[in-house]
C-alpha cells in the first residue's frame, strides 16, 4: 500500500509539536522587548 | 548558526559529529521548526524592521507569563525527546546527552529570561537573553537532528529485511516456499513503502522526494509480479525466458530498494537513467 499511517508518527514528527510551542514561547518572549521600547518611548521625560 | 555533520548506520550504533558550523537540514519539519526561529534571533541582533515587528504576537502578555511559557514548552520538548531516546536503543544515550544539552539550555534561558522580564529595557539583560536563545536553538537542532537519524535508520532497518527476504525468495526451490516467502517479502516491501513514504513526504529536495516516489512505484508494481515470475521459474527452471523473466522483475525490485536506500543515506541515485528499470520481460 502507498498510504501512509499518521498513527505512527516518526521521531521527528513527534517533536515537531512541542519544537514550535517552544518556538512560539521563545518569539513571543523576544517580542516582549518591543513592548517595552515602545513603553519607554511613549512616557514623557 | 550551528554546524553538524551526521553518519545513518544501517545496523548497530548510530554516530553523530556535532560542528555548529555546517549544518545541514534535509527534511521539512526540522527546517519548519527551526528556520522562524533562527530569523527571530537573527532579526533580534540585527533589530531592524520595526514595523514588522509591531505585528507579532505577544503583545499584551507579561513578561513573567511568557517566561513561564518558555520554561513549560522546553520541559515538554524534553519529555518527548526522552520517550524517543529509550525507544531505541542504539541512541539511547546520544539522545539522552542531547536532551541533557536541552536541559542546560534551558534553565540558562530561563535565568536570561528572568532577568529580561525584570529589566526589559536593560541591554545586557536583552543581549544575555539573546545569546542564551541562540543556545537553546543549538541545542534544540541537534536533538531534531538525532530524531532524524533515528528515523533514517528505523527505515534502513526495513531494507535489510526486505533485501534478507529477497535473498531467500531468489533461491527457493518449491512452490510452497516461494509462495511462503513471497508472503514474507510483501509484508517487508509494505513497511519499506510506508517508511520511506513518510520519508518522501517529509524530504526537502525534489529529485529525491522522487526517486523515492518511483522506487516505491516499483517496489509495488513489482511485488505481485515477483511472486508469478518466481512462481514459474520454479516450475520450468530449464526455461531461459522463465529465468530471464524472474531476474528481470528481481533486478527491478534491487534496484528500487537501492534507490531508498540512496534517499535514505542522502545520497541522490545519478541522474543518468542507469537507476530505472530498462524495458523489458515481464
Amino acid at each position: 500500500s502507498t498510504q501512509l499511517d499518521p498513527a505512527q508518527p516518526t521521531a521527528v514528527q513527534r517533536l515537531a509539536e512541542p519544537s514550535q510551542m517552544l518556538k512560539h514561547a521563545v518569539v513571543n518572549l523576544i517580542n516582549y522587548q518591543d513592548d517595552a521600547d515602545l513603553a519607554t518611548r511613549a512616557i514623557p521625560e | 548558526m550551528a554546524t553538524m555533520t551526521d553518519t545513518y548506520g544501517t545496523t548497530g550504533t548510530l554516530t553523530l559529529k556535532w560542528d555548529p558550523r555546517n549544518l545541514e537540514i534535509r527534511t521539512m519539519s526540522v527546517e519548519r521548526t527551526l528556520e522562524p526561529l533562527v530569523l527571530q534571533v537573527t532579526t533580534l541582533v540585527n533589530n531592524k524592521d520595526r514595523d514588522a515587528k509591531k505585528k507579532r504576537p505577544g503583545k499584551s502578555k507579561r513578561a513573567s507569563a511568557l517566561v513561564a511559557t518558555v520554561e513549560r514548552a522546553t520541559e515538554i520538548f524534553i519529555e518527548r525527546g526522552q520517550t524517543i531516546a529509550y525507544e531505541n536503543p542504539e541512541i539511547t544515550q546520544q539522545m539522552l546527552a542531547a536532551v541533557e544539552e536541552v536541559r542546560k539550555a534551558g534553565a540558562a534561558m530561563s535565568v536570561a529570561a528572568r532577568e529580561f522580564s525584570e529589566e526589559p529595557c536593560a541591554s545586557l539583560a536583552r543581549g544575555g537573553m539573546v545569546r542564551a536563545a541562540r543556545a537553546l536553538l543549538c541545542a534544540v537542532t541537534r536533538l531534531l537532528i538525532l530524531a532524524d537519524m533515528v528515523d533514517v535508520h528505523l527505515l534502513l532497518g526495513k531494507l535489510n529485511t526486505v533485501e534478507s527476504d529477497l535473498d531467500k525468495l531468489k533461491s527457493a526451490s518449491s512452490q510452497s516456499e516461494v509462495m511462503e516467502l513471497a508472503r514474507q517479502f510483501g509484508v517487508s516491501a509494505n513497511e519499506l513503502s510506508a517508511a520511506a513514504g513518510k520519508r518522501q513526504k517529509e524530504l526537502k529536495e525534489p529529485r529525491m522526494k522522487d526517486e523515492l516516489a518511483a522506487a516505491r512505484a516499483v517496489l509495488k508494481k513489482h511485488s505481485t509480479m515477483l511472486l508469478t515470475a518466481s512462481k514459474v521459474y520454479v516450475r520450468h527452471p530449464e526455461l531461459a525466458a522463465a529465468k530471464a523473466n524472474r531476474d528481470y522483475v528481481l533486478r527491478a525490485v534491487c534496484t528500487a530498494v537501492d534507490a531508498i536506500a540512496g534517499v535514505a543515506r542522502g545520497r541522490a541515485a545519478p541522474n543518468n537513467g542507469t537507476n530505472r528499470p530498462v524495458e523489458g520481460p515481464g
